[in-house]
C-alpha cells in the first residue's frame, strides 16, 4: 500500500506558458513529457449480501483503476479536416513542443517535424475496447490501482491510500480482469509535463482527453478530444510514501508540499481536492450527498 | 522449458532422504534453498447477478503462486480458474535500473575487448543488445520487458516504486476486493532446495556421451503447519532446441501451423523425458502434473503455475 500526499490545481490556457517557465525555474529541469492510458474497472456483478439485523457490512466494493503508457508517437495523429475543433489544435501542444525539441535535437537537418498549432491534428489512441487482434494492450505492463476514499478531517494535504500491483506479463489483460469479476466501463487519456521538486515530489501538469466514439465493440485507434472545453490544465504535486508506518517520511512530503503552495502562491492555488470526489466506491453515501 | 511438477502425498522422512542422497550421486549443480507459497481464494458467492441465487453460483477458485528464485522484480504468477494469468512484478525503480545499468556496464566491457560484435536490428535497443550478448535464456524477451516496464515507470504510470515497498497483489485482493474473494488455504514449501543434474537417459536413442539436462527442485508442503507432502519440480532443459527455435523465429522461417506442431513435438519430447528420468531414477510415486494453462503457447511461469495448483490440492 502507497500513501499518496496530494495537492491539486487547475492551470488556464492563458497561464498555462508563464506556469511552466516557473516550474522549469523552480525545479531546475526540463520537464519530461507524460502520457498514459487508463481504464477505469467496476465490478461485473452487484455486491448483494444478506440482510442481517447487526451492523451494517463492512465490505466495500471499489472501483479499480489500470493504466498503462500511452505511446503517443506509435498511435500517432490522425490528419482531419477543417472542421477539426479549436481545441484539438491546442491539444498537448506544451507536451508536443518537448517531444518536438527533443526531437530536433536528433535531427536537426530534419525538417520534418511541423510547428505545433498550424497543422490541424487529431490524437488518435488504441482503445481497450479495441476488438481486433493486433490491439497492444495485451504487449503492455499494466498497473492495477484501487485507491481507498482520502483521510478525512482538516489535513494541510490530501492522505489517500492506495493499493496496487503491476501487470508484468500476460496473454488477456481484459480475461483476467474479466475472471477477477471486473469490467471495463470507460476510459481516458493523460497527457502533459511531469517536474520532480526536491527529489521528493512529483509534479503534473496534464490534461485529460476522451474518446469521441461512443464506447463499445470497435477496431482501430480512436480519435480523442479533451474533457475540457476551456482547455485548462490539471496540476497535481504528489509524495508517495511507502510505508503506512513511515511517519517521518510523511512529516517531511507534507512539509515540502506545504513549502511548493507557497512557492506558487500568487500563481496557482494548490489546494486539498474534495475528498468525496476522490471516493471510488460503488454505493457510496458520501459521493451522493452534500454540495459537490 | 517444459517443466512437470510431481507430488509425493505419502512421504516419509526416508523416500526424501533416499531421493535426495540419489540425486547427490549424481554430482549435480547445487541451485541453493528455495521456498514456494500458494495461496487460494474461492469466490464470494453474494457477487452475482440480481436474478441468481447465491446457491447457483459455481466455485471459482484465484491461485496466486509465489516462487522465491524467481527474479527479483517478478513477485507472483495469479491464475483464476486455470484459465487466465498474470504475472506481476513489483516495478522497484531500484531494481529495475540497476538491472539496466548492470546490462549496459557489460555491454561496454564486451565493447572494449572485442569489435566483432554484431549489431542488433534496432538502433535504440541497447538494453536488449546487452542481454543478447550475455546469451541467457530468456534474456532477450526479458530485456525487452524490462525496457517496458522502465518506460512504465517514466510516465508515472505506478506509484510503488519505493526500495522498501512490501506492495503485494494479495494484499490488494485480500484487504479490498472481499466482495469478490476470500483466502481459503496457504500453502508453504519450506526446506526446498534445488539442483542441475546432467544424466544420460538409456532409451531416447542418445549416442553414449550425450546427456540430457533437467532442473530438479525439491520442497517440503505444510498446509496451516501441518505437512503434506513432498513436491518435486522437474524442468526439461533442452538448449539445442532452444537455439533451434530462436534462429527459426528469427528468420520467420515457419508458419503458424508448423509452429504449433513444433510446439506439441517439444512438449511430447520433452515430458517423454521427464517421465523417462523418473522411472529411470525410481523417483517417489505420486501425482505427476504437467498440463499447461494454453495449449497453443508454452507459458513458462504460467504453466508452472497451474501445475503448482494441479498438484496441490487438498
Amino acid at each position: 500500500m502507497v500513501q499518496q500526499l496530494l495537492l491539486t490545481a487547475s492551470v488556464s490556457k492563458a497561464q498555462f506558458v508563464p506556469f511552466k517557465i516557473a516550474l522549469q525555474t523552480l525545479t531546475g529541469m526540463n520537464p519530461e513529457p507524460l502520457a498514459r492510458h487508463t481504464v477505469i474497472l467496476r465490478p461485473r456483478f452487484p455486491y448483494l449480501p444478506e440482510k442481517t439485523t447487526t451492523k451494517a457490512d463492512p465490505v466495500e466494493t471499489y472501483r479499480i483503476r489500470m493504466t498503462r503508457v500511452w505511446d503517443v508517437a506509435n498511435s500517432g495523429s490522425m490528419e482531419t479536416n477543417n472542421t477539426a475543433d479549436e481545441n484539438s489544435e491546442e491539444v498537448g501542444k506544451a507536451a508536443e513542443k518537448v517531444e518536438n525539441t527533443e526531437s530536433m535535437k536528433q535531427n536537426t537537418t530534419d525538417g520534418t517535424s511541423t510547428e505545433a498549432g498550424q497543422s490541424t491534428h487529431t490524437l488518435v489512441a488504441d482503445s481497450v475496447f479495441d476488438q481486433s487482434p493486433e490491439t497492444s494492450k495485451n504487449n503492455s505492463i499494466w498497473t492495477i490501482q484501487l485507491s481507498d476514499i482520502p483521510a478525512a478531517g482538516k489535513r494541510p494535504v490530501s492522505i489517500q491510500n492506495i493499493y496496487e500491483a503491476t501487470i508484468y506479463k500476460t496473454d488477456d489483460v481484459l480475461g483476467y480482469v474479466d475472471e477477477l469479476g471486473y469490467m471495463p466501463e470507460t476510459e481516458f487519456w493523460t497527457r502533459g509535463l511531469r517536474f520532480y521538486y526536491n527529489d521528493v515530489v512529483v509534479i503534473e501538469v496534464v490534461r485529460f482527453y476522451i474518446s469521441t466514439r461512443s464506447t463499445g465493440a470497435q477496431n482501430g485507434p480512436v480519435p480523442l478530444r479533451p474533457v475540457d472545453k476551456s482547455a485548462s490544465y490539471h496540476v497535481r504535486c504528489f509524495v508517495d510514501v511507502a510505508n503506512l508506518n513511515d511517519l517521518d517520511n510523511v512529516a517531511r512530503g507534507v512539509k515540502q508540499l506545504e513549502h511548493l503552495r507557497t512557492q506558487l502562491a500568487g500563481l496557482i492555488d494548490l489546494h486539498v481536492p474534495d475528498r468525496r470526489n476522490m471516493d471510488s466506491r460503488l454505493n457510496s453515501h458520501i459521493a451522493s450527498v452534500g454540495p459537490r | 522449458m517444459v517443466t512437470a511438477v510431481l507430488f509425493v502425498q505419502h512421504a516419509s522422512p526416508s523416500t526424501i532422504t533416499t531421493f535426495q542422497d540419489q540425486i547427490s550421486n549424481e554430482l549435480p549443480q547445487l541451485l541453493g534453498h528455495w521456498s514456494f507459497e500458494l495461496q487460494i481464494y474461492l469466490n464470494n458467492k453474494y457477487s452475482k447477478p440480481e436474478q441468481i441465487s447465491t446457491a447457483q453460483v459455481p466455485n471459482r477458485y484465484l491461485y496466486n503462486l509465489k516462487l522465491s528464485y524467481l527474479k527479483d522484480k517478478i513477485h507472483s504468477i495469479s491464475i483464476i480458474n486455470n484459465n487466465k494469468s498474470i504475472v506481476t512484478a513489483i516495478p522497484n525503480s531500484d531494481n529495475v535500473t540497476n538491472r539496466l545499468e548492470k546490462d549496459l556496464i557489460d555491454m561496454e566491457r564486451q565493447n572494449d575487448s572485442t569489435e566483432h560484435i554484431v549489431k542488433a536490428q534496432t538502433e535504440d535497443d541497447d538494453f536488449v543488445q546487452g542481454a543478447l550478448r550475455k546469451k541467457q535464456e530468456d534474456t532477450i524477451e526479458e530485456a525487452q520487458r524490462n525496457k517496458l516496464l522502465l518506460q512504465h515507470i517514466k510516465m508515472g504510470c505506478c506509484s510503488n516504486l519505493s526500495a522498501y515497498s512490501a506492495e503485494t497483489f494479495e494484499a490488494l485482493v485480500s484487504s479490498r476486493l472481499q466482495s469478490l474473494w476470500a483466502l481459503k488455504q496457504t500453502i508453504k514449501g519450506e526446506g526446498g532446495f534445488g539442483y542441475i543434474i546432467n544424466v544420460p537417459l538409456k532409451q531416447s536413442g542418445n549416442d553414449d556421451d550425450e546427456t540430457d539436462k533437467f532442473r530438479l527442485r525439491t520442497s517440503n508442503c505444510f498446509l496451516h503447519g501441518i505437512f503434506k507432502g513432498f513436491l518435486i519440480e522437474i524442468e526439461h532443459i533442452d538448449e539445442k532446441e532452444d537455439e533451434k527455435e530462436r534462429i527459426e523465429d528469427l528468420h520467420h522461417k515457419l508458419t503458424d501451423l508448423e509452429k504449433k506442431n513444433r510446439l506439441i513435438m517439444r512438449f511430447t519430447k520433452s515430458i517423454g523425458k521427464i517421465k523417462e528420468l523418473i522411472e529411470m531414477y525410481h523417483f517417489p510415486e505420486g501425482n505427476l502434473c504437467f498440463n499447461v494453462l494454453n495449449e497453443t503457447k508454452l507459458d513458462y511461469l504460467s504453466d508452472l503455475c497451474q501445475q503448482y495448483c494441479d498438484a496441490l490440492q487438498f
